[in-house]
């Protein structure tokens, strides 16, 4: 071994230079550690392992096939429809949960261009053909059956449940050309653990 | 006894030193690695990538321009209340140098919610399972205790003159504090470039379809019955059943007469034309009819079915 590589392999060896090098763990960790990078008031976050289950349900169904509250065959100008759905979340983590509404023309009419939707957390009053919903319509409702139906996610805690009341309104407005026009509706709940 | 158990300390001692030392010249190298190459560690809080990526993963992100991005890469990007998220592309849509982003977790059978609108992302290049939990331990409150017990027992080793040995050449004590220097700069880095460990959620979605929902609109029957009928002179009268609350409307020769609730229409003197009536109904709006009855045409001879 030539002197060089002695005196390199003595001052590694010292004591004092590895507890040097191992100030390299503190300082990582101590300058990284903190879990706060985009909230700089928190000091020390610690962090939270999710290992969680996220199960949203709608009355107490993962899929719902036949939903027919709101159905309704002779529909003429003035008449609405509503049902309530009971939303779940049967998992156990908190969760956040948006709806969204898509319709199906069956024919070239577009009977769901024109058709009102409301969203309300009240109960459903009054008698087929003029259904409503009781209440005021939920922040970030949309207004159409083919489209955001609540684009502001709505927070569930585990276990909890909420019912929404939904109405569907052919207008007054509605043009002569709609007549028998027909159209599927299918709205579709999504969860989501992401709270913000 | 008591020479034993100083030996044990002893070898304690080396140890930690030693492995401490390895541990801290990597973190020195894979500091200065990140600042150099723009790297970003992730933390996995959540498991909606599993199976490719499971909670308590460290992942190490790269950060690319967004018009580098393609479906299929895993990428961090921030949510709107400012946490990450950290899903797989389902597609890019570019706007300028913008991309709006269609995620979705690979253990998820939703995309998200939302989309996400970014100039740049951090893409996972690779991830190390279960190591995202140690660092999580280390600066929880009894992982940070035992850090400070850890620097401390560093400095006291640091600044103890060493009385075992023969006084060494003063450039040996000079080079173990230029390099206590240039430990303390490498770890300066991270406070002074974004460069941190960062949580990311991996936030599962969980979609509930709900169908069976149907809408028809109503059709205004036409006219049943409908006969014409050669009256005096050259008046013909037309007529059909009358339905309750249905109003009718006659249309002779293309123009409209005044609506009826009557089942019944005479022409006045005319000596050719075509009758033929709608049913219609006002619902408050638009006027809603029916289509039209059969159609009639007179000469003043006779009224016959077209």
């Amino acid at each position: 071994m030539s002197s060089k590589q002695v005196r390199l392999g003595r001052f590694l060896a010292s004591a004092r230079t590895r507890a040097a090098l191992s100030l390299g763990v503190v300082l990582a960790v101590g300058s990284t550690g903190t879990f706060a990078y985009w909230t700089d008031d928190v000091t020390v976050s610690g962090t939270t392992f999710t290992a969680g289950t996220l199960d949203l349900q709608v009355n107490n169904l993962n899929t719902v096939t036949a939903y027919t509250a709101l159905n309704l065959t002779t529909m003429v100008p003035g008449n609405s429809m509503a049902g309530t759905l009971v939303i779940k979340n049967n998992g156990n983590v908190p969760l956040k949960y948006t709806a969204a509404a898509a319709a199906n023309n069956t024919d070239t009419k577009n009977l769901a261009g024109s058709l009102a939707a409301r969203v309300t957390s009240g109960a459903v009053t009054g008698s087929s053909p003029t259904l409503t919903c009781t209440g005021t319509a939920i922040t970030g409702s949309g207004s159409t059956v083919n489209g955001s139906l609540i684009s502001t996610g709505r927070q569930l805690a585990p276990g909890a449940t909420e019912t929404i009341c939904v109405e569907v309104t052919l207008p007054a407005n509605a043009p002569s050309s709609l007549q028998g026009a027909k159209t599927d509706v299918t709205f579709t709940f999504t969860g989501t653990s992401d709270l913000s | 006894m008591n020479l034993r158990l100083q030996r044990v300390v002893g070898w304690a001692r080396q140890a930690v030193l030693t492995g401490g030392a390895v541990l801290g010249a990597a973190c020195v190298l894979m500091t200065i690695g990140a600042a150099l190459f723009g790297l970003r560690p992730l933390v996995f809080l959540s498991g909606s990538m599993s199976p490719t990526i499971e909670t308590g993963a460290l992942g190490i992100a790269h950060e690319v321009p967004a018009s580098s991005l393609e479906p299929g890469d895993v990428v961090s990007v921030p949510t709107e209340s400012g946490e990450r998220v950290t899903h797989r592309i389902v597609s890019v849509a570019m706007d300028g140098d913008e991309a709006e982003l269609e995620l979705r977790g690979d253990a998820n059978a939703a995309p998200d919610a939302h989309t996400y609108r970014v100039t740049h992302a951090d893409r996972v290049v690779f991830d190390v399972p279960l190591v995202g939990y140690a660092i999580g331990w280390m600066v929880g409150p009894a992982g940070l205790f035992l850090l400070g017990l850890y620097a401390a027992f560093l400095l006291s080793v640091l600044l103890k003159r060493a009385p075992d040995r023969a006084p060494g050449p003063p450039a040996s004590q000079l080079s173990a504090t230029a390099l206590t220097l240039a430990v303390l700069a490498a770890g300066a880095l991270p406070v002074l470039l974004p460069l941190r460990v960062s949580p990311t959620l991996a936030a599962f979605t969980d979609p509930v379809p709900v169908s069976g929902t149907s809408f028809t609109a109503a059709t205004l029957s036409a006219p049943t019955n409908v006969a014409c009928v050669k009256g005096n002179g050259q008046r013909v009268t037309l007529t059909w059943s009358v339905v309750s609350g249905v109003t009718y409307r006659v249309y002779d020769d293309g123009v409209p007469a005044a609506p009826t609730s009557a089942g019944t229409y005479s022409t006045t003197n005319k000596e050719t034309g075509e009758l033929w009536v709608v049913a219609t109904t006002s619902f408050s709006g638009p006027e809603w009819v029916s289509t039209d009855s059969t159609h009639f045409r007179y000469n003043g001879k006779a009224c016959t079915a077209v």
